[in-house]
């Protein structure tokens, strides 16, 4: 009895360290601060152009996602998932800055890349495009490994009875695939859009102008210091996680 | 395995069920899912056939009736639904609200209502009792001799009772090899291996001609004189009481000694009387020899 309200404690010591950090931001923001940085007009350019190239790239990693996900759970084989799984850690455990420097290159004016870019009109570095290149490599890993284990996730047996019933491969996925798997591909969207609103190290080296908000609380915090760092970070904070943490909350995917 | 024989769809005549009978891990289930094409790549989904498989997926989110709907229509659903007696409240509830027989009868409806010529059961009432299951398997042994769907019915069973019943043809599997659908009569009176002749209750053998053996049955042992039957073996019998109900009866013979435990033969007979004669009747010649199951000493 004892033992287990101890390790309960414990537990929730864990979750509070945890919570600790977003604790202090929000005590510790001061309203005139937000207010401060609310006025600037450099900082609600920021916080658009993340709002923008973060829809973009949401949009673009879920098209993308959403069906390589289901091929690689369904038309894969075993062994090669496996392969996959392994090589699919690199992406996601790829430093952030790293993959900036090697966007950088690639998508620079003395790649053929950035050159046939360049022809269509498209600006490849320091633009939208590239902001939106970089948050698209930071969050698909998550999205990708998450949707594929949501599609896993659902025995192939269910399929199997529907198609020898009669139902065809559209009719499984809408009636039967899709709703197994919803809500695993909604956390791993939810995963996929803190990833992308705060991806940093890859945008301050492809896209420092136009700048999102994580740069741009870098920038605050070299130019004005830490407290109007701190006021920018809350709304980051606000903007980017309400969404995640209430798909968490409906679909439960801990319980 | 590739060696093993399995029969082909050309062996299933229309209007007949054809069970297949052997214990669990014989291959009935890989013999099934092959037939219908399910372990090709692609795999194949013939239209004319219904499958259930041994451990059935209902859809979690969807009541039976909806799912039933889905693949199926209303008539088809109220006739079957009926048979099988699943009650509109059992109709309306979620999959993960049913017992282990009413979930066994859900997927049966759900495969029912496809009105589908071939009907392929895999272990489709196991966990049904007893009464209903053998009302369902009626219904269904109707509906295949009558002029409704399904027309062919393939059903695989542990339970020998039910084939025994309903079954007009009867496949054994074993070991992956699965024997070609013979009328019933004809395969018990010929189990085509030891584990079938053990399961059909057959208790050991004594050796025959050609190198072949005869099977008894504890059943077909008849005291006294009948010259009507096939093969005598000269001996006597030595009756000792085990237990209320189960009497250990000693065969002594020139062939070699076969005690059985048997709880139905009769009991009213003393030593001193009983014959020296004793009559296999009417014994199975097979070409292997039946191990002695518990209780028999050969």
């Amino acid at each position: 009895m004892i033992r287990q309200q101890a390790g309960r404690s414990f537990a929730l010591a864990v979750v509070l360290l945890l919570l600790m950090p977003t604790l202090v931001l929000l005590a510790e923001t001061r309203f005139g601060a937000l207010q401060a940085v609310w006025r600037d007009t450099g900082n609600r350019a920021a916080l658009a152009t993340t709002l923008t190239s973060s829809a973009v790239a949401l949009v673009v990693i879920i098209v993308l996602g959403t069906p390589a996900a289901w091929i690689l759970a369904r038309l894969v084989s075993r062994t090669i998932q496996g392969w996959v799984g392994a090589f699919l850690a690199i992406p996601l455990l790829m430093p952030p800055l790293v993959l900036g420097l090697v966007l950088a290159y690639l998508l620079g004016p003395t790649t053929s890349v950035g050159a046939f870019l360049g022809q269509l009109g498209i600006t490849p570095t320091q633009s939208l495009f590239s902001l939106t290149v970089a948050e698209v490599y930071e969050g698909f890993p998550y999205f990708l490994l998450t949707a594929w284990a949501a599609f896993r996730a659902v025995p192939q047996a269910y399929e199997e009875e529907a198609r020898v019933l009669g139902k065809s491969f559209v009719e499984v996925f809408q009636h039967l695939t899709w709703p197994m798997a919803r809500s695993g591909v909604t956390v791993a969207a939810a995963m996929a859009w803190a990833r992308i609103t705060g991806a940093f190290g890859a945008p301050i080296v492809v896209a420092y102008h136009p700048t999102g908000l994580p740069v741009a609380i870098w920038i605050a915090l070299e130019a004005y210091g830490l407290p109007s760092a701190l006021a920018l970070a809350t709304i980051l904070l606000v903007v980017s996680l309400p969404i995640p943490v209430w798909i968490n909350l409906r679909n439960r995917h801990v319980q | 395995m590739s060696s093993s024989h399995l029969p082909a769809w050309t062996a299933f005549d229309d209007g007949q069920v054809h069970g297949i009978f052997g214990p669990s891990g014989s291959g009935k289930t890989t013999y099934l899912r092959q037939l219908i094409g399910l372990n090709r790549t692609p795999p194949c989904y013939p239209n004319e056939v219904a499958f259930l498989a041994q451990d059935p997926h209902l859809i979690p989110h969807d009541t039976i009736r909806r799912q039933a709907l889905w693949v199926g229509d209303q008539d088809a659903l109220q006739t079957w639904a009926e048979r099988l007696g699943l009650s509109d409240d059992i109709l309306d509830r979620y999959p993960r609200a049913l017992s282990g027989g009413e979930y066994q009868r859900a997927a049966l409806l759900r495969v029912l209502v496809t009105e589908r010529p071939v009907l392929i059961l895999d272990e489709p009432l196991s966990q049904v009792q007893k009464t209903l299951r053998v009302a369902i398997l009626q219904h269904l042994r109707a509906s295949v001799a009558g002029p409704d769907h399904p027309r062919r019915l393939i059903i695989s069973s542990h339970h020998w009772h039910d084939l025994w019943l309903f079954a007009d043809t009867l496949m054994v599997a074993e070991h992956g090899s699965v024997t070609e659908p013979k009328p019933l009569d004809e395969v018990y009176r010929n189990p085509p291996t030891p584990t079938a002749a053990k399961l059909f209750g057959y208790v050991a053998s004594v050796p025959g001609p050609r190198n072949g053996h005869w099977l008894i049955h504890p059943e077909a042992l008849g005291l006294g004189h009948h010259p009507s039957l096939g093969i005598t073996l000269t001996g006597s019998f030595h009756a000792t009481m085990v237990g209320v109900s189960i009497r250990q009866w000693t065969f002594i013979s020139d062939q070699p000694r076969l005690e059985i435990e048997w709880p139905g033969l009769p009991t009213r007979l003393h030593r001193e009387k009983l014959p020296d004669q004793v009559h296999i009747i009417d014994p199975p010649w097979v070409p292997y020899h039946l191990k002695t199951s518990p209780g028999v000493v050969l």
